[in-house]
């Protein structure tokens, strides 16, 4: 992109920003209505009712049952009402005047999409523990980074981060901590890949992505081992309401890697038993660019397809998924060394040794990573006794990643360093039990096995097995301004390796126990304050990495031993949160305090590791009391007319307190805000320009020579996007142009394991179309 | 009713065991370690020149790879005033038979060079001269084939830092690559 065309750029954003905002204004009426239960007629509070035809609505009903829309494109649309509990309500209507309607709703009768609710829960429906932690992120939201993994995905949100390794590789940081700490459940399965690995990227199609809930902080009763810092929950979206078939394309391409990236979504309801949908999805990505170099090797290819079958008839309601993802990943050339002194000579260099043309090939080293998921739901409901939920999943990961080799190891080349085969099945019960006056609550059994066997030429882990049940009891309580809830879980996992120490085949148990439990309470002040506070205990069983690791960790010159003697990992969190909403205004603030009786680190040995290829500092798996505690906040604010701002601010402040002093790789503190102009011009949408301004501090809280290199300085990164709705055939299409990094900005990030060697990617413009489709409608039941 | 709650029973009881049975305790058998190819073994054969009878082997082991054992090795006893002629061999002896790998480095001279760094106590003792030189254009040094040059003098002791830089798509020239496939310092004797 040269300076011309980014000038032209900037021209036509500043032209923009100026329109006068109000061109072209439709009239509009409000829709508003209650939800009613059809027996009772009692007020259904948090039913979602949503409006699709010529514009796309939605709202939740409120405590009275009542909801009200405002600003509604007279027209044609399908009414839909989705409450927990019961059935799915669906009608055509003609909006053509203020309107008011009263929709009754039949009781009982179950509708699972998701193992646990979906869309934006009430903070009712999330309980006690997780109401001020718990967000949704919209498939809106999401929007700005779809095409980006995971980890770009999440990051714009407070208390996330990222912890790259290069250009390629992404993973989501929550409260300071990553990987084995985060349970990411993937269409109501846990997802299992080799998510200790710290250049192990969740295996997620993000087109599949339609919105995200995020538990910040511990969740081990619902969610078992791992549950520490956060659940990601990733869910599609709702199966369609109305007969026919219909579906979405989406395409997008990046500047700076010449990425294009394209998703197909076909999707049907049947009738009122069955619905289904296929999307497939593929990306393809040349060489990220630093400002002033080509980071090489640095292209991906993924390819993915998915598919649901979904079945619901009177109390029985069923879903069978299949997704497969398939990815090659290039690794940063410039990282590939040989041993520690290679190490210090490419940090003091400043730049890559490597650098080359763009190019969309992709050499060695590289990773080559498939997943197959299997996910089955079914669900019953005994009217007047609760719900009946069962799962079961299967899943393979196999994870191939090949180095580069130098040809004198004849044997080596053309093989994969590492060879990795996951397979994980699953089996989940819960009973639900119906609303009891204030009380709601479950219990729930689930089981876990998993075997993980291994090729390639080196050594990382073992072969093993294990086996995981636990059972959880969840009760919550609503009345009034308060309320409160209860947890507990145990879980026994049994673990079997077997491996080669010499010639000796060598085969090690291991026996897991351990007890989770939440307490929570909050309580409304009033109608525009909640305040919660909750204490969890969480655990984690010990990866398979912490105790077996043996080997050279090439990229960052050390050498990795494990402990086969570590215990299981336990947190107690404690969480005070301050919900605040008015018209204009909402709020959200969290403080937090986790403490780690036995956190599992790296601790550097003070003998290095000497081998035939040069010493390597010796990092040795242990445990030690540790804390990490922080802040995070979050505020809205819609400013006059059609401008509206906010922000973020994340804090985390980790300690390793029996060596008193800070823990390593904690995220840097970090700001955010944005400033968005809101334009109403003829026959669009939503249509908006926003800015964003990031600001990352310095890490100042580290140990000096503690690493290679000191943190690298602070940045500031500016962003820009623009976005508007407009109608295609009647179908509300989205375009958005963005520019990421938009002063080519040069910068190394502290969670890049690859800062070592090479900036960050430099600015990059973003285009972006989503574009829904019907093929055709059956002849409906329309009364209109 | 009933019947529909048995067969929801019998549906979820019948899926259940189809997955949970099938759980053997054992993981299967790893493949055997050993399966990477590397440097275990490097062996300067070391001859005083212009006398053959003055000769010896002077090796540098790590024969089970990175970690585990330490490398194991002597120290290099020279003798001032005397030239040697030195012949490296390299050897993966974690395979058997064992494998020369110096054999690769000579096929694939034009991306490989050894260096040969004394340490400052040495460093007006001992000279090393690489004899063998590459087809590039202009020929640059491998390595394989080394002098010695002891300068007269008294006892000291020091240590000479040998390396193997492998040029991997990047130009050689005079200077180490980023990539070392072997970096060992040996233990240094005049007397």
């Amino acid at each position: 992109m040269n300076s011309f065309h980014l000038r032209c750029f900037y021209t036509l954003v500043l032209f923009v920003l100026l329109i006068p905002g109000r061109l072209a204004a439709q009239a509009t009426v409000t829709f508003s209505g209650t939800v009613l239960d059809s027996t009772e007629r009692t007020p259904v509070l948090g039913a979602e009712v949503v409006l699709v035809g010529k514009a796309h609505y939605s709202i939740y009903s409120d405590p009275s049952g009542k909801f009200s829309l405002e600003a509604v494109i007279p027209g044609r649309y399908t009414l839909s009402v989705n409450a927990r509990g019961y059935h799915l309500f669906t009608e055509a209507i003609l909006i053509n005047g203020p309107s008011y309607k009263e929709i009754e709703l039949c009781s009982f009768e179950l509708h699972l999409h998701e193992f646990t609710f979906t869309d934006h829960k009430p903070d009712v429906w999330k309980g006690a523990a997780t109401a001020g932690r718990e967000i949704t992120l919209s498939a809106d939201m999401l929007n700005r980074s779809r095409g980006q993994n995971l980890g770009e995905m999440l990051k714009y949100t407070a208390g996330l981060s990222t912890l790259n390794t290069g250009a390629t590789i992404s993973k989501p940081v929550i409260r300071g901590l990553h990987s084995q700490r985060i349970v990411v459940m993937n269409n109501g399965v846990k997802q299992e890949g080799q998510q200790w690995g710290l250049d192990h990227a969740p295996e997620i199609d993000p087109f599949s992505v339609d919105h995200v809930e995020l538990v910040k902080g511990a969740a081990s009763v619902r969610y078992g081992s791992d549950a520490i810092a956060g659940v990601i929950r990733l869910l599609p979206r709702p199966m369609p309401v109305t007969r026919g078939i219909g579906g979405e394309l989406n395409v997008n391409a990046f500047s700076n890697n010449g990425q294009g990236a394209a998703s197909l979504l076909l999707e049907s309801r049947v009738n009122s038993k069955w619905a289904w949908r296929v999307q497939g999805s593929g990306r393809i990505a040349g060489d990220s660019r630093a400002p002033d170099y080509v980071l090489s090797n640095t292209g991906a290819r993924e390819y993915s397809y998915n598919a649901t079958l979904d079945y619901q008839h009177k109390a029985w309601s069923s879903n069978l998924y299949y997704s497969h993802d398939q990815s090659t990943l290039g690794i940063f050339r410039g990282a590939h060394l040989g041993n520690t002194s290679d190490l210090r000579n490419a940090i003091a260099l400043g730049k890559p040794y490597y650098i080359r043309p763009f190019t969309y090939h992709i050499d060695l080293p590289k990773q080559e990573v498939s997943h197959d998921l299997v996910g089955y739901k079914l669900a019953y409901n005994w009217k007047g006794a609760g719900t009946l939920r069962t799962q079961l999943g299967w899943q393979l990961n196999h994870r191939q990643e090949f180095d580069r080799v130098n040809p004198i190891y004849t044997q080596n080349v053309g093989r994969p360093t590492y060879d990795l085969h996951l397979e994980t099945r699953s089996a989940e019960a819960a009973f639900e039990h119906k609303t009891l006056g204030a009380f709601s609550g479950e219990i729930g059994y689930s089981y876990t096995w998993q075997d993980n066997s291994i090729g390639g030429y080196a050594f990382l882990v073992p072969n093993y097995r294990y086996l995981n049940q636990g059972v959880y009891a969840l009760e919550k309580y609503h009345k009034g301004r308060w309320m409160a809830e209860a947890g507990i879980r145990y879980d026994h996992r049994s673990m079997a390796s077997l491996r080669y120490v010499g010639s000796q085949l060598v085969r090690s148990e291991f026996v897991y126990r351990n007890m989770s439990g939440v307490l929570a309470v909050g309580y409304h002040i009033n109608e525009k304050l909640l305040v919660s506070l909750s204490a969890d205990r969480a655990y984690r069983a010990p990866s398979i990495n912490e105790l077996f690791i043996n080997g050279l960790h090439g990229g960052t010159a050390t050498y990795e031993i494990g402990d086969t003697s570590l215990h299981s990992e336990r947190a107690y969190h404690t969480d005070l949160s301050l919900k605040y909403k008015v018209d204009k205004l909402s709020l959200t603030a969290s403080v937090y305090y986790n403490y780690f009786p036995n956190f599992i680190y790296q601790q550097p040995d003070t003998q290095p590791t000497l081998t035939i290829n040069g010493a390597f500092p010796t990092l040795r798996y242990m445990e030690t009391r540790a804390r990490i505690t922080g802040t995070e906040l979050e505020a809205d604010v819609q400013l006059e007319h059609y401008w509206k701002t906010g922000g973020q601010l994340n804090i985390v402040i980790g300690d390793n307190l029996d060596a008193d002093r800070p823990l390593v790789y904690m995220p840097a503190n970090r700001a955010r805000i944005y400033l968005q102009r809101n334009f109403k011009l003829k026959n669009t949408g939503d249509t908006y320009l926003r800015l964003w301004v990031q600001g990352v501090d310095r890490k100042r809280r580290y140990t000096p020579g503690e690493d290679y290199a000191d943190p690298p300085a602070g940045y500031i990164l500016l962003d820009l996007d623009a976005s508007t709705t407009f109608n295609i055939r009647k179908q509300q299409a989205t375009f958005s142009l963005g520019v990421r990094n938009m002063l080519n900005t040069r910068y190394r990030d502290y969670l890049d394991r690859f800062r070592y060697f090479s900036e960050e990617p430099g600015i990059s413009i973003v285009a972006r179309i989503t574009i829904p489709f019907t093929l055709f409608t059956f002849k409906p039941d329309q009364n209109q | 009713m009933k019947h529909i709650k048995s067969s929801y029973i019998l549906i979820a009881a019948t899926a259940f065991t189809a997955v949970i049975p099938a759980c053997k305790k054992d993981p299967s058998n790893p493949p055997p370690i050993n399966q990477q190819e590397l440097i275990t073994t490097m062996v300067m054969h070391i001859e005083e020149s212009g006398n053959p009878s003055n000769a010896f082997d002077y090796t540098y082991k790590d024969l089970d790879g990175p970690g585990g054992n330490t490398p194991v090795f002597d120290t290099l006893r020279l003798q001032p005033g005397k030239t040697y002629n030195g012949q490296v061999l390299l050897l993966d002896e974690s395979s058997s038979p064992a494998d020369t790998i110096s054999k690769e480095v000579e096929e694939e001279q034009n991306v490989h060079q050894f260096f040969y760094t004394p340490s400052v106590s040495l460093n007006s003792r001992v000279t090393i001269d690489r004899k063998d030189m590459d087809t590039n254009t202009p020929p640059l040094p491998v390595g394989l084939q080394i002098d010695i040059i002891v300068g007269a003098g008294g006892t000291v002791k020091g240590s000479l830092n040998m390396k193997l830089s492998h040029y991997d798509e990047i130009p050689k020239t005079a200077d180490p690559s980023p990539e070392s496939d072997l970096d060992i310092d040996i233990p240094v004797s005049i007397e």
